[in-house]
């Protein structure tokens, strides 16, 4: 056996799983090659002994193994900074929008704001609540978003 | 958590696409990698043990093994690969607690009617599966039963490839001589 019959014989080893590129060389060799093809004989009868002989898993095997598992453990996301890093964005940039649009639109909704707040505040003796929307704004982010972590903390302590 | 899919559709995801649906806490979903390779997986473990009922304890084990360390598991690699290294590693724990089994002796014969049906002949070339060395019998097992090639038979029982191909070689040689003389 030359040293290209040995390449080939380890080839012939795993012809199953080969391409049509790298069959083709070894087809042809063993077209040429009485011995190689006296191998290719042995494993291709070999192949014929195991098919069909591989013993299925016996009934029941799946639910068996079903039967004994845990469910897997389930990690809490961290949500408290993205969402609080959220909410201050929000924030800020409704604070900015506030400072330097000048748009009729918003001189109207800053207007019509601080009257509500001023006949709102005006039964309680005289205090004067901050006007501006940005702390409006800013505070109803907050406790939205407190209250949304409560109840997704109180979620992921129950799954 | 509950996409309304049909088993159907299920049994065409991919391993991977399985593992991450395991891990985001469906659990019934791992039925269906029970259910692929639950037949190569016990065939293997036959193979390694030469029990029915410790093939049984070891590929049950594998499988749980495999599920509870999912979550160190790289979704990207290959499923089988690692299932069958657990499956094996498994296997020769089981038959390494077992004094009672040993690989059974050269001398004992098979008598078997050259016209026997399939399913005798199958049973049969289980049995001198059996009778091989413990490597031999790992290696064909790998690459028969569970159709892995020689890298991947190299790579679960890391070993050299061309150590692989040479027990295959002479497994091969050793099953068909003692075929042909129990049968031609
Ligand atoms: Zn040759």
């Amino acid at each position: 056996m030359n040293e290209s019959c040995e390449n080939f014989v380890a080839m012939l080893t795993d012809y199953r799983w080969l391409g049509p590129r790298e069959r083709a060389p070894l087809d042809r060799h063993l077209a040429a090659c009485e011995r190689c093809r006296e191998e290719w004989r042995e494993a291709q009868a070999a192949d014929e002994l195991f098919t069909g002989a591989r013993a299925p898993a016996p009934q029941g095997f799946d639910d068996a193994v079903m039967s004994a598992l845990e469910p897997q453990p389930q990690v809490a996301t961290n949500w408290l900074w993205p969402v609080l890093a959220g909410a201050l964005a929000v924030e800020v940039v409704v604070a900015v929008a506030l400072q330097i649009d000048p748009t009729p639109w918003w001189q109207a909704v800053k207007t019509f704001c601080g009257q509500l707040i001023n006949e709102w505040s005006a039964p309680l003796s005289g205090w004067t609540l901050p006007f501006d929307p940005t702390w409006w704004i800013g505070a109803l982010l907050l406790v939205s978003a407190f209250g949304w972590l409560t109840l997704n903390h109180r979620k992921t302590e129950h799954a | 958590m509950n996409i309304k899919t049909t088993a159907v559709e299920r049994t065409t995801w991919s391993d991977e696409a399985i593992v991450r649906r395991v891990l985001q806490g469906d659990t019934p979903v791992y039925r269906f990698i029970v259910e692929r390779y639950q037949d190569i997986v016990y065939a293997c473990a036959y193979a390694i043990t030469g029990s029915d009922s410790d093939a049984k304890d070891a590929a049950q084990e594998a499988f749980i093994r495999v599920y509870r360390h999912l979550a160190q598991f790289d979704p990207s690699r290959p499923l089988k690969l690692y299932l069958m290294r657990i499956a094996v590693n498994c296997s020769r724990n089981i038959s390494g607690t077992r004094r009672g089994w040993e690989p059974l002796e050269e001398t004992s014969e098979i008598v078997k009617p050259a016209d026997a049906t399939a399913p005798e002949r199958h049973a049969a070339v289980r049995e001198l599966v059996e009778r091989l060395p413990q490597t031999l019998r790992e290696v064909c097992a790998l690459f028969y039963f569970a159709e892995h090639s020689c890298r991947e038979v190299a790579e679960i029982l890391q070993m050299n490839e061309s150590a692989v191909k040479v027990a295959l070689h002479l497994a091969r040689k050793k099953l068909l001589t003692d075929w042909r003389c129990a049968y031609e």
